[in-house]
């Protein structure tokens, strides 16, 4: 893991001796004896992030992120609502321009060509991103020439994604005819038939049936394998904590803690040590009407409680 | 009684919502109430001009005296008439224009357990309480003023009157449009549906002055009128606009008789449109046919490049967009307009291919909003903007050039001037016009989509109505038709300079390469800067259609 995703959210690295030991930094919490230094963004990782910033008017949504994600990495990125994440991946992805801060793809500074940049990465459209009216087949090959690829062998591409994603049966059906996890599968089979290096999935398996998750699991991690670097963003914690090898934990648009799976975890249940970093968690509401009916069926109208009458 | 009146609550608390919201909303309903008040003033001031007429009038001495203002006259054969087809026309327009108000929908309130008939109430009274309804009743009203100099009981007969053509008005359209929503249900349906209902309501706008250039009209006496308008004011559409004759003529069972029908009317609509929300429910989620297509289609045809891919993706989409299928209709029903118009002017007809070029990019004009955000496809693959306006450009200009020609040639043989010495030299000059000015217009198109944009119906819902598209809707297009007459500023240079010379009959074919080069200087320029401004807006781009798909929800 590389002590980079450690050293807190700003783009400075803290003095050597607190290189030499790799643990998730807290929030910040204590004063360091030593000024803080800028890191330089690291080229031989697949994406860099150095301080980022994005401010939507009042709101700041993403306040100096710094991130490095390692090649062959399954990073996931969590967080809560409203965390910054989607901003983030949006900014990196080259679909947001960054009010400050730089991002990097496989050494390259994506807002430098940013064209390039998305050539060389898949990013999963969301369901309503996608032209809808094409069939599964004619989406999957106009997603391969679009990007420059020749129209025979996204063909071919396209029919083996078909079959890797069982959607052979429905190839020749509108895409808006397909169900909730169909479209989910179609999305992400047009951000890898160029085979990128990198694949930016946001909720990739909401709404996908946990027979065609594991299916759609076994191709990611099996990408992964060959050297292809997965983010993914989710609110699943089990997921990630099954199928990532590298987590970040993202909270009003900083990193809480990053690195591997186990290092941010530090020994706990993933969702636990979620919950600590990221706080606001309190005690039920006890709200006195929200009572399943008990009270109103003793004073009043069963079918409506509270109905005035 | 409650839910409905909550309803009417309901929807002026979120035009005030709308309003505080928007800045350009508050212009636009600013308009809307000027436009209002100024309807009811012109009717008003027209009421009370024809009220001055005398009953009969003897236009030249010698002649018989004019019905005018008394029954069965022109005023009142008018006014039946015009009734009826307002009735009609306001049914016709809600649903090709307005749609379903996108936050008074029926689904809106599937959750909330309302009683049918109640919701259904409520969404008339809802549609009752608003501007237009108010304006219709106030202009009616005040058209009694026509009739003051027939007594009372006749000026009386006319304001009941008012508000009973209104709900007549209001709940035609709310029938038509829950028929339209709940019965056709598949996708192609609705297309078709959506193409018929522009048509029927072009050719209805047209008929005037077909009937008047084609010398129909000349044939049409007023007993004839009066017999069509007799028939209209039995039927739910023209009775509302015949109460003020029966109390004229005191037959007041004629009166009742004509108010039962709109009362039955009423109940109808409303019955209808209680079995629409009933059945919309109990058939929500049924599978829907679903649509195949064998093999890639356009994508097998077209270029092997990203151009190529926008090129075929294009393609495929205006085969399946009902709202842009507009486009390949509209120039032969010009054609067909302007040839049932040519008997005054027969060089009209060949006037059509130049309209017709003209138009036929108008759609291309806000074409990345009916891409919606679909465009964000091409947004993440990193095509730059001059490889999407060339891949579009592809596709527009092989079906303008084929179109107009299949066009030129039809007129050509349907006038019969391919045979006269001159004919095909006059068609060729109109077609090299057509497809010079259309050219012209699909290069000022590629500009225009990419920074003129507004909001349009969604392909799932071509009948619904987004909000804050009237406005927008209402101008930008004028820039798309005022700018692409400017750039065929050369053509009409070198045309007007023939004429000044007196060289025109002779040298008008000159007008054939001029026009051609001067379309394709255009349209070279169009798709090239078309293509800068998208690269440089390509995120605001995709932010904007983001936000008119929230507004198409």
């Amino acid at each position: 893991m590389s002590i980079d995703n450690t050293q807190g959210n700003v783009g400075f690295q803290p003095q050597p001796p607190m290189m030499a030991a790799p643990q998730p930094v807290q929030p910040q919490s204590q004063p360091y004896p030593y000024p803080p230094q800028p890191v330089p963004p690291n080229p031989a990782a697949a994406v860099s992030i150095r301080g980022l910033f994005k401010r939507f008017g009042e709101k700041v949504a993403v306040n100096g992120l710094s991130l490095d994600i390692p090649v062959g990495s399954f990073y996931g990125l969590v967080g809560p609502n409203g965390a910054g994440k989607t901003t983030t991946l949006n900014m990196v992805t080259g679909l947001l321009v960054p009010d400050g801060g730089l991002a990097m793809i496989l050494g390259r500074d994506v807002w430098s060509d940013v064209n390039a940049a998305k050539r060389a990465i898949g990013v999963m459209p969301q369901p309503g991103q996608i032209f809808d009216r094409l069939t599964g087949l004619q989406l999957l090959v106009y997603s391969g020439m679009l990007r420059g690829m020749g129209r025979d062998e996204s063909l071919r591409r396209a029919n083996d994604l078909l079959a890797a994603f069982d959607l052979t049966q429905a190839a020749n059906k509108m895409v808006s005819d397909y169900s909730a996890g169909m479209t989910k599968k179609i999305c992400l089979a047009s951000a890898m038939i160029h085979s990128p290096r990198i694949l930016v999935l946001d909720e990739p398996f909401e709404s996908v049936d946990p027979v065609s998750s594991a299916n759609l699991k076994d191709i990611l991690v099996e990408y992964a394998g060959t050297g292809g670097t997965v983010i993914i963003s989710s609110h699943v914690m089990a997921l990630v904590e099954k199928m990532c090898t590298h987590v970040a934990v993202v909270n009003n648009g900083q990193v809480c803690a990053a690195g591997t799976v186990d290092e941010v975890a530090a020994g706990e249940d993933l969702e636990d040590r979620f919950l600590q970093l990221v706080g606001g968690r309190h005690a039920a509401a006890h709200i006195a009407w929200l009572d399943g009916g008990a009270a109103t069926t003793s004073a009043g109208d069963p079918a409506t409680p509270g109905a005035r009458s | 009684m409650n839910a409905a009146f909550t309803l009417v609550r309901m929807r002026w608390a979120l035009t005030r919502a709308t309003l505080t919201k928007s800045v350009w909303q508050t212009v636009a309903y600013v308009f809307a109430i000027l436009f209002a008040i100024g309807t009811v003033i012109a009717t008003a001031s027209a009421a009370w001009n024809i009220g001055d007429w005398a009953a009969f009038v003897q236009f030249r001495p010698g002649t018989a005296p004019i019905n005018v203002l008394g029954p069965h006259g022109i005023v009142n054969t008018a006014v039946v008439i015009l009734g009826a087809a307002l009735t009609l026309m306001v049914g016709l327009v809600q649903i090709m224009l307005l749609g379903e108000g996108s936050t008074m929908s029926p689904r809106k309130f599937a959750l909330y357990g309302i009683p049918d008939r109640e919701l259904q109430f409520g969404l008339l009274l809802s549609g009752l309480s608003g501007i237009p309804a108010i304006t219709g009743v106030l202009s009616l009203m005040l058209w009694s003023l026509a009739y003051r100099a027939m007594g009372p009981a006749v000026v009386l007969a006319s304001i009941i009157a008012a508000p009973l053509a209104v709900i007549t008005m209001m709940s035609v359209s709310k029938l038509l449009l829950a028929l339209a929503t709940t019965l056709i249900t598949s996708k192609r349906g609705q297309g078709a549906f959506y193409m018929v209902v522009v048509i029927l309501f072009v050719s209805v706008c047209q008929l005037p002055n077909i009937l008047v250039n084609s010398g129909a009209a000349d044939s049409v006496s007023l007993d004839a009128a009066w017999g069509t308008a007799n028939v209209m004011a039995w039927t739910p559409f023209g009775a509302a606009f015949q109460l003020p004759y029966d109390a004229l003529v005191g037959n007041w069972l004629a009166f009742v008789a004509r108010v039962a029908i709109l009362a039955v009317a009423w109940i109808v609509c409303f019955a209808l449109c209680v079995w629409c929300i009933r059945r919309e429910r109990l058939t929500v989620g049924a599978a829907e046919k679903t649509v195949t297509a064998k093999g890639i289609g356009a994508f097998g045809n077209m270029p092997d490049s990203p151009s190529g891919a926008v090129s075929a993706r294009l393609i495929t989409y205006l085969k399946r967009d009902p709202r842009q299928a507009m486009m390949f209709i509209m120039p032969v029903f010009v054609t067909i307009v302007f040839g049932l118009q040519s008997r005054a002017m027969p060089g009209m007809v060949w006037g059509s291919l130049v309209m017709s070029g003209w138009m036929m990019a108008i759609a291309e004009s806000n074409g990345l909003a009916y891409d919606g955000r679909g465009f964000t496809m091409q947004v993440i693959a990193g095509v730059p903007g001059l490889t999407d306006r060339i891949g579009r450009v592809r596709v527009y200009a092989i079906i303008i050039v084929a179109y107009l020609l299949v066009l030129t040639v039809a007129i050509a043989v349907f006038t019969g001037d391919w045979a006269s010495p001159a004919g095909p030299l006059t068609g060729a000059t109109f077609a090299a016009l057509g497809i010079g000015v259309a050219f012209a217009a699909l290069g000022l198109a590629e500009i225009t989509s990419c920074t003129l944009m507004y909001p349009v119906a969604s392909l799932d819902k071509p009948f619904s109505a987004p909000q804050g598209r009237a406005m927008a809707q209402g101008f930008f297009p004028f820039v798309y038709m005022f700018g692409s007459l400017l750039a065929m500023l050369p053509t009409g240079i070198v045309a007007i300079a023939l004429l000044v010379a007196g060289a025109f009959d002779g040298l008008y074919w000159l007008l054939i390469p001029v026009s051609l080069v001067n379309g394709a200087a255009a349209l070279a320029v169009g798709t090239w800067l078309g293509g800068k401004l998208m690269d440089a807006r390509m995120l605001s781009i995709v932010a904007t259609l983001d936000s008119f798909a929230s507004l198409q929800k």
